[in-house]
C-alpha cells in the first residue's frame, strides 16, 4: 500500500524555486532515502510532506490529499518530522520533550506510552540518565537523539528524518539508523530519510531517490544504486564526510 | 520598627496587583512576543463588568466567576481579531497594535460606563486583622490571598498539566510544536485568554481599594511593566517576584524618601526599569540568550 505519494510537487522560498516537480512514493513500512548534495531539495521535500513549506502539485498521504494543510493537521495523520537543526525545546527538560512527543500520538496508542518510552530509553540510554536536564544543556549529538526519540514516541506511520548524521560521530549515526530499522519492523514505521552521506544511507535503506536541483535524477533499490556507475561517480566516488558539525 | 513592618506588609499587598499584571504581560510576551500595553485596561474592563453585576444585586463571588469567564473569552478574542493578523511581525508593529488596543479599549470602557469613578464594596467586610504586630484590613489580606491562590494555580497549570506543557512548547518553539501536532494558533489564543483572566482577578479583587474608573489600572500597569523588566519577561516566577518587590519598594519610597510621596511613587518603577536595562537587561530571572532583539 502506498503511504506517501508526491506528484509534480513544486516549492519556492522567497521566489527562488527549490523543487521543480518532485515525483516520489513511499510504501507502508518502507525505509527510503533522499540522496543528493546541499541544495538539491532534500530538506524542502521533507518540508513539503509535513506542511511546513507551501507547495503546488499534490501530496497524498494514505490516499488523502493533504496539499496545503497546516502542519499540525498533517502531524495528526501520523507524520513525524525530525527537522533540520533538530528543533528540540531547549528550555524544557528532556523528559518534557519526550512527553510532548508522546502527546502527539493517536488516541488508540495512548495506553502504550510507558512501554514505548522504555523501548526508546533502551535505544538511547543517555536520555534516561539526563531526563531532568534542560534539553539545551545536551550536546549536539544527544539533542539529535532526543529529536529522533521525541518524533518516534509520537508513533508516526511516516517518519521524516533530516540529516541525522549532522553533529554525530559516524558510529553513532549508523547505530541510530540501525535502531530506526528495528522500530520500523516493530512499529510498522515508514521512514523517509534525507542524507548527504549516500554510502552510509544506502547501507540501511530499502530504496533511494537521488535528487539534483529540485528534481529526481535517479531512483532504485539500495543495491541497484550502489551498482549504478553514474550514481557512484557523483555521490559515492569519494568518501563523503558531510558538513563539519 | 512596627511602622516599617506595617509599610512592608501593605506594600506586599499592593505588590500582588503588580505581580498578577506582570504575570499576564509575561504570558502574552512568551507566546506572541508582544508587550501588551492593554493588559491593564483589560483588567479595568473586567472590574467595570463586576461592578455592573454587583450593583445590579449579584453576589460578589458569583460575579467574579462570571467576569473571569468573560475576560478569558475577551482575551482570546482580542488575540484572534487583533493580534493574529500581525503575528510574527516586528516588535514595533506589535507595540503599535497593543498601544492602539490600550487607547481603543479605554475609550470603549468610558463609552459604556462613563468617566465617573464608581465604588465596589469589599467582599471581605470592613474589619481589620493584626498580623505579627501590623494592622491590615480584611480587604488587604483577602485580596492578597485570592491573588496568591490564582498565581499558584497558574503556576501549577503550566508545571503539571499537559495543556500547560503544550502551551510552553508552542511559546518556545512554534515550528517544532506544529510538527508535534500542536495547534499553535489555539495555544496563543489560550495564552491571551489566560493572561486576561489573571489580570481580571487582580482588577476585580482590588477594585474596592483602587476605585473603579477608566484609569484605575494606569499606574499599576507601569509598575507591572517594571516588575516584568526586573524579573525578566521570559520568566513567570520572575514577573511575580518582581511585582512583589516593586510593591514593597514603591511603598517604602513614598513613606521614607523625602519628597517622593504617593504622587511621585511612579519614579520607582522608572528607576527600576532604567537600572535593570542598564545593568542586567535580561532581568533577574532571565537568561541572556533569551533576550529578544
Amino acid at each position: 500500500m502506498t503511504l506517501l505519494q508526491l506528484t509534480g510537487v513544486r516549492a519556492a522560498y522567497d521566489g527562488v524555486q527549490a523543487l521543480h516537480g518532485m515525483d516520489l512514493a513511499v510504501t507502508e513500512g518502507e525505509m527510503v532515502a533522499l540522496l543528493g548534495a546541499n541544495g538539491a531539495g532534500k530538506t524542502t521535500t521533507l518540508r513539503a510532506v509535513s506542511g511546513t513549506v507551501s507547495v503546488e502539485g499534490a501530496v497524498l498521504l494514505d490516499g488523502q490529499d493533504v496539499t496545503g494543510w497546516a502542519a499540525h493537521r498533517v502531524a495528526r495523520l501520523g507524520v513525524g518530522h525530525v527537522p533540520e537543526g533538530r528543533g528540540t525545546f531547549v528550555d524544557l527538560t528532556v523528559e518534557e520533550n519526550l512527553t510532548l512527543g508522546a502527546l502527539a500520538r493517536a488516541k488508540r496508542l495512548r495506553g502504550q506510552v510507558k512501554e514505548d518510552l522504555a523501548a526508546v530509553h533502551e535505544l538511547f540510554p543517555i536520555l534516561r540518565e539526563f531526563s531532568r536536564r534542560q534539553a539545551g544543556a545536551l550536546s549536539g549529538g544527544q539533542q539529535q537523539m532526543l529529536a529522533i526519540a521525541r518524533a518516534i514516541l509520537g508513533r508516526p506511520r511516516l517518519l521524516l528524518v533530516d540529516e541525522p548524521s549532522l553533529g554525530l560521530a559516524p558510529m553513532v549515526t549508523t547505530e541510530i539508523l540501525r535502531s530506526l530499522r528495528v522500530l520500523q519492523a516493530e512499529w510498522q514505521l515508514a521512514v523517509l530519510l534525507a542524507e548527504q552521506n549516500a554510502r552510509r544511507a544506502l547501507a540501511v535503506v530499502d530504496r533511494a531517490y537521488v535528487l539534483e536541483s529540485g528534481r529526481v535524477v535517479a531512483s532504485g533499490s539500495a543495491a541497484e544504486l550502489r551498482e549504478n556507475t553514474a550514481v557512484q561517480d557523483a555521490y559515492l566516488g569519494a568518501e563523503q564526510t558531510g558538513r563539519p558539525a | 520598627m512596627t511602622e516599617l513592618w506595617q509599610q512592608i506588609l501593605s506594600g506586599l499587598g499592593t505588590g500582588f496587583i503588580y505581580a498578577s499584571l506582570a504575570l499576564a504581560i509575561c504570558l502574552v510576551f512568551q507566546g506572541t512576543g508582544a508587550v501588551n500595553f492593554a493588559q491593564g485596561v483589560m483588567a479595568t474592563a473586567s472590574a467595570y463588568l463586576a461592578w455592573s453585576l454587583v450593583s445590579n444585586g449579584m453576589d460578589f463571588w458569583l460575579a467574579l466567576v462570571l467576569v473571569l469567564a468573560a475576560s478569558f473569552v475577551l482575551g482570546a478574542l482580542i488575540e484572534r481579531v487583533f493580534i493574529r493578523p500581525v503575528e510574527g511581525s516586528s516588535p514595533l508593529v506589535m507595540l503599535t497594535v497593543t498601544v492602539a488596543l490600550l487607547i481603543g479599549l479605554q475609550a470603549v470602557v468610558a463609552l459604556i460606563w462613563g468617566d465617573d469613578p464608581q465604588q465596589l464594596g469589599s467582599p471581605f467586610g470592613g474589619g481589620s486583622v493584626e498580623v505579627l504586630g501590623a494592622r491590615l484590613t480584611a480587604q488587604q489580606l483577602g485580596a492578597a490571598a485570592v491573588v496568591l491562590v490564582t498565581l499558584l494555580l497558574a503556576g501549577a497549570f503550566f508545571r503539571f498539566t499537559t495543556l500547560g506543557l503544550r502551551m510552553r512548547a508552542a511559546a518556545q518553539n512554534p515550528a517544532s510544536a506544529r510538527l508535534l501536532s500542536i495547534d499553535v494558533g489555539r495555544m496563543l489564543a489560550l495564552g491571551w485568554g489566560l493572561a486576561a483572566t489573571v489580570g481580571a482577578v487582580a482588577g476585580v479583587i482590588f477594585a474596592p481599594t483602587l476605585g473603579v474608573s477608566p484609569a484605575m489600572m494606569d499606574s499599576s500597569l507601569l509598575l507591572a511593566l517594571a516588575a516584568a523588566t526586573l524579573g525578566g519577561f521570559e520568566s513567570r516566577v520572575g514577573a511575580v517576584v518582581g511585582g512583589l518587590v516593586l510593591g514593597v519598594a514603591a511603598n517604602l519610597a513614598s513613606r521614607y524618601i523625602p519628597g517622593i510621596g504617593s504622587d511621585l511613587q511612579l519614579v520607582v518603577p522608572f528607576a527600576v526599569i532604567f537600572l535593570v536595562l542598564l545593568l542586567r537587561p535580561q532581568g533577574l530571572f532571565g537568561r541572556a540568550s533569551s533576550v529578544r532583539a
